[in-house]
């Protein structure tokens, strides 16, 4: 018997099968044996019907970056399940269904279980098919029962509903220990330390709030909404005003008069909710008013795929709105950098009153890691205007740095005047081209002190070599996987993407052969490197299908390019 | 006798004869009644004509972009309830381009007070008809008339569950300030359309002198009634058509509100708390 080091599984069905909640309960289970998890998922824009999956990794010694997409065993809800995954499944590996649905399958490797049967006999509702067939899977593969079955329980609110899935998956259990010469290879528990099992976007959420958001507002979108409901179920606990806006123009105003009167504001969207966004992010960077947008890249263009991933989003976020002003531009490529980034996004746009995107995807956003901890953030108070007697208050002051002396309504004395025209020291309207000018140039010089974060804090590196991978946002994890079956590359993640870390990445990639990935048609990473370091990438992989890359297609694609390879 | 605390000094440059003149004498008056304190005050403008108000008027200001007055209002409102918040929007600003976040405002109830200065065209852009502009009236985007109907924005106040909804003209100052100071004292949201005669583009200050007559007599908790005054097409009623009390929107955030401050003091224990789902 041989002790699984690197499995992988895959459960699926239609959709309302509850798919998304026998795989929380699988994961959360693996992490408690002391197996390093990933997730990842996907589903249709539908409730009911059309066909989803959770893809849960375990490794044992190790990081398990993403996924392999070679299942070692699948859970099959329904018949379509095992035809369209069935192809990938490993040698040695078994898709387990419910007798009803074996019969109609032709395929090698089937266990036909009792699963109906099983949950008619634990009196529970038809769907609970779900549990009962991942406590076949797991009793399969040796799992502990009882840290199952604190799963199942932890996985529902209500008692009720907890009991009797519990009941099914123990039935379920059993029924898979008596299949368990299926499967050769077993899980074992080892001692680990407690770790967190952690999606993007609940990462965006809980670093926002040890950055001090105290206002959230969003209009519901996949696959940015998880983090409108995360926040709405901690609200009271954390003392923060969560406001579902009426639409994506609505929240991002809310926002910007939430952080004029002085609460750290942050609003979440994904690529429509942006598009329409953008004339109020001109709003915030006219007015100084600091706040965060957290943009959740889905395909597009248009309503495009409205769950599946995508970094077409790019050039959009750093160009969107008409004039010209400065703002930030960052891209974490998993959980934890999510969490520092989403707390230094809030501080950034309060130390120089400037609009922040933070842009993740969908598959950084709704797939889960494991976190041993989470690294210290810091919060950083901005610089706030203490009131002098007899000097006028100026809200646009003209400064060397460019950040003028802030302050919120209701101070005695002060005038506070904030304008979306042009406008002059004290906030009044101005078309005086003079005054015009000291404005947009004292906005611009935020830019300074800006570009020196982005060249320390902008670009990653991991691992040596002569070749170069490039990297922004969450292609990183697939490229970290990818790594570990290659020498002689490195890895190069661009996390600040305007303003761009051009002297920083030049030095990381100089005289290195240089390949680009991205989850895009027009390589947008890549058109910023031509501009900043007038640069032409040696080979560029594209994919634009809606799915991250797979490892196997990054190893490819350095194979193909790169010198050194052992993979 | 208005106060200078709310005049920042500067001239006013509208049109002679333009209503916004008449509106904000009323504001600042209602202020000096009410002995406000500048400082408490957040003025938020929209664009057009009326978005001149924010020069003029002393008080804490955000001139906003067009149609968005109503959402940056309903951000600063819940975070601070503390401060008296006015929306001045135009109706192009808030039966055009923004017309859902006036009815969500009214809907949620936010503290915020809609001052709405209805010219019934679009002045700023030099004559276009607009949502309020009668049938038939030429202007430069209708030269044969205007064919579309007017919105009627009682009703729409009225259907969108606004908790205080009334009606001034310009032209009277006094009756004005009088419904300005009764929607600041008003606990949730109120919305006041001002009919205002645009001299320059669309004057119709004679026929609304004709037109226009004070309600009175009129209970304003009852809510048919208040419908069966909206539909009035003949004469034009100025006053408060419905006033009620229910609790407004910020007060379901008094415990967060409490809490703002000690936000920045996300301490790891409570970090810890909340990650204990993810473990």
């Amino acid at each position: 018997m041989d002790y699984a080091t690197d499995l992988e599984v895959l459960i699926g069905g239609p959709a309302g099968s509850g798919v998304f909640a026998t795989g929380a309960v699988a994961a959360k289970t693996l992490l408690q044996h002391g197996y390093d998890v990933f997730t990842t998922n996907e589903y249709p824009s539908t409730i009911r019907g059309g066909h989803q999956w959770v893809l849960v990794r375990a490794k044992l010694n190790g990081k398990a970056f993403s996924h392999r997409g070679t299942p070692d065993a699948i859970l099959a809800l329904d018949a379509h399940t095992a035809l369209e995954h069935g192809g990938r499944l490993k040698d040695r590996g078994a898709i387990l269904c419910d007798e009803s649905v074996a019969q109609t399958l032709n395929m090698h490797r089937i266990v036909p279980l009792p699963l109906s049967k099983i949950v008619k006999e634990a009196g529970a509702p038809p769907v609970a098919v779900n549990m009962a067939g991942l406590g076949a899977l797991l009793g399969m593969l040796g799992c502990d029962l009882e840290l199952l079955l604190n799963a199942v329980k932890r996985q529902w609110e209500k008692a009720r509903v907890a009991e009797l899935n519990v009941k099914v998956a123990e039935l379920g259990y059993e029924e898979g220990v008596k299949h368990g010469s299926m499967l050769s290879f077993k899980v074992r528990r080892v001692e680990a330390k407690q770790r967190l099992l952690l999606d993007g976007n609940s990462a965006v959420a809980l670093g926002a709030l040890a950055g001090g958001m105290s206002f959230f507002t969003a209009y519901p979108i996949t696959p940015a909404s998880p983090i409108l409901h995360f926040l709405a179920e901690v609200q009271e606990e954390c003392g923060i005003i969560v406001v579902q806006a009426e639409c994506e123009l609505s929240s991002i105003n809310m926002a910007i008069g939430a952080a004029f009167a002085g609460a750290r504001a942050v609003v979440a969207t994904s690529g429509p909710g942006l598009s329409l966004m953008a004339e109020a992010l001109g709003a915030a960077a006219m007015t100084e008013t600091p706040i965060v947008i957290v943009n959740v890249q889905r395909s597009g263009p248009s309503t495009g795929l409205p769950t599946h991933t995508a970094q077409g989003d790019l050039r959009f976020a750093i160009h969107a709105s008409h004039g010209e002003f400065p703002r930030v531009v960052l891209a974490p490529g998993d959980p934890v950098e999510a969490y520092q980034l989403s707390c230094e996004a809030l501080n950034l746009a309060w130390k120089f009153q400037v609009p922040v995107i933070l842009l993740t995807d969908k598959f950084l956003a709704e797939s889960h890691w494991t976190v041993h901890e989470l690294p210290e953030v810091e919060l950083q108070d901005a610089d706030f205007y203490q009131p002098e007697p007899s000097v006028k208050y100026a809200r646009y002051k003209l400064t060397e740095d460019g950040v003028s002396p802030l302050v919120f309504p209701g101070v005695k004395g002060v005038r506070i005047y904030t304008n979306t025209n042009e406008h002059d020291e004290q906030g009044f309207v101005t078309v005086d081209p003079a005054v015009v000018k000291l404005m947009q140039e004292k906005r611009f010089r935020k830019l300074k002190e800006l570009s020196k974060l982005s060249e320390s804090r902008g670009v990653k590196v991991y691992g040596e070599g002569d070749t170069a991978l490039v990297v922004w946002g969450s292609v990183k994890s697939v490229a970290m996987e990818a790594l570990e079956k290659v020498e002689g590359v490195k890895l190069v993640q661009v996390i600040w993407l305007e303003p761009f870390p051009r002297r920083s990445l030049a030095k990381e990639i100089e005289g290195c052969k240089v390949l680009v990935a991205e989850n895009n048609f027009t390589s947008q990473l890549v058109s910023l490197m031509r501009e900043n370091l007038k640069l032409e990438p040696h080979a560029v992989l594209n994919k634009y299908d809606g799915r991250p890359f797979s490892p196997q297609e990054l190893n490819e694609f350095m194979k193909a390019n790169a010198g050194g390879f052992h993979g | 006798m208005v106060e200078k605390v709310f005049d920042t000094g500067r001239r006013p440059q509208w049109c002679p004869g333009c209503g916004n003149y008449s509106i904000l004498a009323a504001v600042k008056a209602a202020f000096t009644d009410l002995a406000l304190d500048p400082s408490e005050i957040v003025a938020v403008a929209g664009i057009g004509c009326h978005g001149r108000m924010t020069e003029y008027l002393n008080v804490n200001a955000f001139h906003a972009i067009h149609g968005r007055a109503i959402p940056v209002a309903v951000g600063v409102k819940t975070v601070n309830p503390n401060l008296t918040v006015i929306v001045h929007t135009g109706d192009g600003d808030a039966y055009s381009i923004g017309l859902s976040h006036l009815l969500h405002a009214a809907r949620r109830n936010v503290g915020i007070k809609v001052i709405v200065h209805n010219n019934m065209v679009f002045a700023l852009t030099t004559g276009q008809a607009g949502p309020t502009t009668p049938k038939g009236v030429k202007t430069r985007s209708t030269p044969a008339g205007n064919y579309e109907e007017p919105f009627n924005t009682i009703l729409l106040a009225l259907a969108s569950g606004a908790t205080f909804v009334a009606r001034g003209f310009s032209d009277d100052v006094q009756h004005l300030k009088e419904l300005i100071k009764l929607a600041i004292k008003h606990r949730g949201f109120a919305f006041i359309d001002v009919l205002q005669p645009c001299p320059t583009f669309y004057d119709l200050r004679q026929i609304l002198k004709q037109k226009v007559y004070k309600l009175e007599k009129h209970d304003v908790t009852d809510f048919k009634a208040a419908l069966e005054l909206a539909l009035e097409s003949e004469r034009i009623p100025v006053g408060v058509f419905y006033h009620v009390e229910k609790t407004a929107y910020e007060e379901n955030l008094g415990s967060a509100i409490k809490r703002l401050s000690s936000v920045k003091e996300f301490s790891k224990i409570r970090l810890s708390k909340l990650l204990a789902r993810f473990s």
